[in-house]
């Protein structure tokens, strides 16, 4: 058997023994963005994915050219990977680490070249070309930056790595939230620096099941990392923050300490009080990003930041913390259009306008856009503002 | 070849009744709407021609009519979570699920809900409570399980019929699809059910066998409080004989009351990461219309149980505490159907432990 094949056998291997102890309460299905964005059909939901995946092994259907195959490719993509059917199951039920059978079946449907959907292999392609999955030029990622002069690792050396990201680099619109982030590492005197030659943090290939090219992407982040002497990375986004901590490897751990900004700068604010010289007083709440809450348990810095502003109204959304709702944008989904009756982002937004916010604050890049995208499709732009917590942070302090 | 054509005829015209969009010959949908907690696999030769998800009850009629005429089975499906095997069909049919029937009407000024059957227990639940109403139905399942199935099983779940009786108690009414293709209303809208034959209690609890629920009008219930005990005994004939003195010595029955013994607590609070108790545990709940007297309530349950001698007898104060106490029964049945080679042989999580032949301590890892 080579190489390929044994892949083949240990990923079928361990989608077949996971999922055969789900003993198909369906108690994941209940707060699953997929599922309530769908028709209701139960084949879309998350033991829907997995069992659909053992069957569709059992029964020989992952033939490239069957209609089965094309369907379990819309269906398995079709996941945000919240991780609220694994959470669901833990606290309720059998404990089956549903999303991790999920991924599996991603990275059999790539190895299988079935998968994945036709715009994300388009993101693939772009990140083996440029290192982005925009298909953009690698020397763009420090256009956001203008003629701001910060230090540029690992030439040179600071103690705290910002871990800028893909979408906060490249997209227009998010341009200001990692001038936000640079900002406050002014304002608060840290000693920082961004990588002169940052690459991907690999994330999307791995949700989309890629994890060869993760590998290539993350193994040049590394050697960056190590150059660069930084005893702290912070990054934008929770998506980056998730997968330098768990998939980097944990050596990377042992060397420094990885945080989402939210995290370090609601701890730099216990320590270092501080006078808002700004105004932002708005009614407004917080969308959790899954890859904060529902992955990692961290739900209160970023509430900390925001209840810090004097005149501030906090008003909580009725879903929040690790039981808030996905915006939609995850696994990959953010680079594919997925064809749904009632969209994760919409539902959320309509959530965010119950509460009556004027602002509805997120603390990453993703659900910004999904956010900001639905604000604009249900015309209520004018009715509610989508913000990074670091933007408004900046406004309040008058930076 | 012969089922492939049946499924080409039937799914054709169930396209021009519910819409094509509502209609799906997946084989990934037929096998995922055909398996419940019993047994875990699919019987592939009893998978569906094809699932539809009508949207209202005249789609339904449409649908029974056709498959009456054609002698097509007709199974009905909500959310799949019953332990029994009656949510599987047993032969070819068509499957009809309600996850499209959503919707509900809240009458407060006339003292009832009306809901869809494919609302969950739990919504329907979080809705109410939200407004100061009191659904009396709490299912193990209450994250997913439909209101339709629930009705048609009559279950109330944790809540004890001595305390309040049973959910179809309050069931005032429902919409009904009968098999023939006509659509009849039973019950009453007044606060008062009407004396003498009442169709409503045919169809609750009638495990969907004499037509499909489409609409179900609960009253409105007051929400009260509530107050947690618990005990832990020596063995389980004094759970046994304290259980029985409650009723003896006239204590009003509390609203849940569930035990575990000795094993299948071990293992409940170890899959919980718990200290495992000294011995059986019985938790109960006192209900009242205000926390006097659902405090009240649960005491009097205490007392007499401390008759019994138990190791600890305490009230649970801390609401994290009692989550996390009464989270550990409700994950115990999967635990179990493991040890058991997949099947939950009864109604009660103890009766499936003598089967397995378990011995003491918690054979399964982590939780």
């Amino acid at each position: 058997m080579n190489e390929f094949d044994e892949e083949i056998s240990s990923l079928i291997y361990e989608i077949k023994e996971k999922t055969v102890k789900c003993w198909n309460c369906n108690f994941c299905f209940s707060g699953c963005p997929m599922f309530q964005a769908g028709r209701g059909w139960w084949s879309y939901g998350p033991s829907g994915l997995t069992w659909s995946l053992y069957y569709g092994i059992e029964l020989g259907l992952l033939d490239k050219s069957g209609p089965e195959a094309k369907e379990l490719v819309r269906n398995i993509y079709g996941c945000t990977t919240c991780n609220t059917c694994t959470n669901t199951c833990r606290d309720s039920s059998a404990s089956i680490p549903i999303l991790e059978i999920i991924e599996k079946g991603r990275m059999l449907l790539v190895e299988r070249g079935i998968g994945p959907m036709t715009q994300q292999k388009k993101a693939l392609e772009s990140l083996q070309n440029y290192g982005n999955p925009y298909a953009l030029s690698a020397n763009k990622r420090l256009d956001w930056l203008g003629d701001r002069g910060v230090k540029k690792l690992p030439e040179q050396k600071a103690g705290v790595l910002y871990f800028v990201g893909d979408a906060a680099s490249y997209e227009p619109e998010l341009h200001n939230v990692a001038r936000s982030i640079v900002k406050l590492f002014e304002f608060f005197g840290i000693d920082f620096g961004i990588l002169e030659q940052e690459k991907s943090c690999g994330e999307v290939a791995l949700r989309i099941g890629d994890r060869g090219l993760f590998e290539e992407l993350s193994n040049q982040n590394i050697r960056s990392f190590k150059k660069s002497e930084a005893k702290t990375i912070v990054t934008t986004s929770p998506h980056c923050m998730n997968v330098l901590k768990k998939d980097y490897g944990s050596y990377l751990q042992d060397i420094l300490e990885i945080k989402h900004y939210t995290e370090f700068f609601a701890d730099v604010l216990a320590q270092k009080p501080v006078s808002f010289q700004g105004e932002f007083p708005h009614s407004t709440t917080f969308h959790d990003p899954c890859y904060l809450a529902k992955h990692n348990d961290i739900t209160e810095p970023a509430r900390r930041l925001l209840k810090a502003i004097p005149r501030l109204s906090f008003k909580e959304m009725r879903l929040s913390g690790q039981d808030s709702l996905c915006c939609g944008g995850g696994g990959g989904r953010i680079f594919a259009d997925v064809d749904e009756e009632h969209r994760p982002e919409y539902t959320r937004l309509e959530q965010a306008l119950e509460v009556g916010a004027e602002v509805v604050a997120t603390a990453c890049p993703w659900c910004n856009t999904m956010l900001r995208t639905a604000a604009a499709d249900l015309k209520a732009d004018d009715r509610i503002r989508v913000m990074d917590v670091a933007e408004i942070l900046v406004e309040a302090l008058g930076i | 070849m012969e089922k492939d054509s049946k499924e080409q005829e039937i799914t054709s015209f169930l396209r021009g009744i519910v819409g094509k969009d509502n209609v799906s010959v997946s084989v990934f949908e037929k096998i995922k709407q055909s398996v419940d907690a019993f047994p875990y696999h699919v019987t592939m030769a009893h998978l569906p021609y094809t699932v539809a998800l009508p949207e209202n009850k005249e789609q339904i009629s449409q649908v029974l009519k056709y498959a009456n005429r054609e002698r097509i089975p007709v199974f009905v499906r909500g959310s799949g979570t019953q332990l029994a095997g009656s949510s599987r069909p047993h032969r070819p049919g068509i499957m009809i699920n309600t996850s499209r029937m959503r919707k509900y009407e809240l009458f407060e000024d006339y003292g009832y809900i009306e809901c869809e059957p494919g609302l969950h227990n739990r919504e329907v639940i979080d809705l109410l409570a939200e407004r100061g109403w009191f659904l009396p139905q709490l299912v193990g399942s209450a994250l997913i399980a439909s209101l339709g199935g629930l009705a048609s099983n009559n279950t109330s779940g944790h809540v004890i019929d001595a305390a309040i009786g049973k959910v179809g108690d309050y069931i005032h009414g429902v919409e009904v699809v009968l098999p023939t293709g006509e659509i009849i209303e039973t019950g009453t809208k007044g606060m008062r059910r009407p004396a003498g034959t009442d169709l409503t209690k045919y169809f609750v609890g009638g495990d969907g066998l004499l037509g499909v629920i489409t609409k179900i009008r609960y009253r409105l219930v007051p929400l009260g409080k509530q107050a947690y005990g618990i005990a832990i005994f020596k063995d389980l004939k004094r759970i046994a004989r304290s259980v029985k003195r409650m009723y003896t010595e006239k204590v009003p029955p509390p609203l849940f009351m569930e035990f575990m013994d000795h094993k299948v607590s071990t293992i409940a609070y170890s899959v919980k990461n718990m200290e495992p108790p000294p011995g059986p545990v019985i938790f109960f709940v006192g209900y009242g219309e205000d926390e006097d007297i659902a405090r009240k309530k649960m005491s009097l349950v205490l007392e007499v149980f401390k008759g019994e001698k138990p190791v600890e007898a305490y009230q649970v104060t801390d609401q994290a505490e009692w989550r996390k106490l009464w989270s550990a029964r409700e994950v115990i049945a999967p635990y179990l159907m493991k040890a058991n080679e997949g099947i939950l042989v009864g109604a009660e999580l103890v009766a499936n432990l003598a089967q397995t032949g378990m011995k003491e301590g918690f054979p399964f890892g982590g939780g």
